[in-house]
């Protein structure tokens, strides 16, 4: 009778501690699932952050270009390439239309997380020939 | 003879704690997933927000652009060639209002009810030149409860 209650006690246990564990299971995804959200959304801001910035200097700047190599984009077969440590990176496709009257300095700026493509903006700068 | 009531923890009790670690767990683990979500929510607002002002500035200096190379063909001293830009600034795709000293306004729809209210003048030289007065990012409706922030909802 003792021996009977004993094993009833070790199946129960049994019971209870698989239900524990595949509880965990799922709790312990769904963690993750947060944290894997949490991250893209502030990989997403940190890159944002960056690109207005970049925008503002280049809005603010007398030369595309040189403002590009200041703000640390590395220019790589005609497109200039800011690498983060937060694992995005910044390509800054610089082009300049001349016209008579001023020079429109058109930089398209696109967000990238490996391959793939984040958001771009564009940020424009146009400058009259003789006079702003 | 009375006998002792005798009180021990048994594999009930075990068993109700773990019940109530595993819920605790869980409740935390829900809460946990929808911040994350919450805020990847506001995330992309403030994102898709950004890069709509960001193409409307673009599209402001766009039309300064033309303003200018316009301005610059014409000989803005003659009434008749005034006349011929103030028709051409109004047919471009931000219409451009020009009055008689050569004061203009536009506006860009900057996303999300916003505007940006341009203002500038040509002044008159060798050339016309554009000069910029006001460049500003204005909400176009007023304040109400009806329109509060939800950011529960995606």
């Amino acid at each position: 009778m003792r021996n009977h209650k004993g094993n009833m006690l070790l199946v129960e246990l049994t019971i209870v501690l698989l239900f524990f564990a595949v509880s965990q299971a799922i709790i312990l995804q769904v963690f993750v699932k947060a944290q894997e959200i949490n991250r893209d959304a502030t990989l997403r801001n940190n890159a944002l952050l960056k690109i207005e910035d970049t925008a503002e200097m280049l809005a603010a700047s007398q030369d595309a270009a040189t403002t590009l190599l200041s703000l640390g984009f590395v220019l790589d077969e005609e497109v200039y390439t800011f690498h983060s440590l937060d694992g995005f990176q910044i390509n800054a496709a610089l082009t300049r239309l001349t016209q008579p009257a001023g020079v429109l300095t058109s930089v398209e700026l696109a967000a990238y997380q490996g391959e793939k493509m984040l958001f771009s903006l564009p940020a424009l700068q146009y400058r009259g020939g003789n006079s702003t | 003879m009375k006998h002792k009531a005798e009180y021990r923890v048994g594999v009930g009790a075990s068993s109700i704690l773990m019940i109530l670690v595993v819920l605790a767990l869980t409740a935390l683990s829900l809460l946990s997933l929808k911040a994350a979500q919450n805020n990847a929510v506001l995330t992309d607002r403030n994102l898709t927000m950004t890069v709509a002002y960001y193409q409307a500035a673009a599209d402001v200096q766009r039309t300064i652009a033309a303003i200018d190379e316009q301005s610059h063909q014409l000989d803005l001293l003659r009434i008749e060639d005034r006349a011929a830009l103030r028709a051409a600034l109004a047919n471009y795709a931000h219409p451009v209002s020009l009055d008689d000293d050569l004061v203009f306004a536009f506006t860009v729809d900057a996303g999300a009810d916003r505007v940006i209210i341009v203002e500038g003048n040509l002044v008159l030289g060798d050339t016309a030149r554009v000069t910029i007065s006001r460049h500003e990012l204005r909400v176009t409706d007023s304040f109400s409860d009806q329109r509060t922030l939800n950011v529960f909802l995606p």
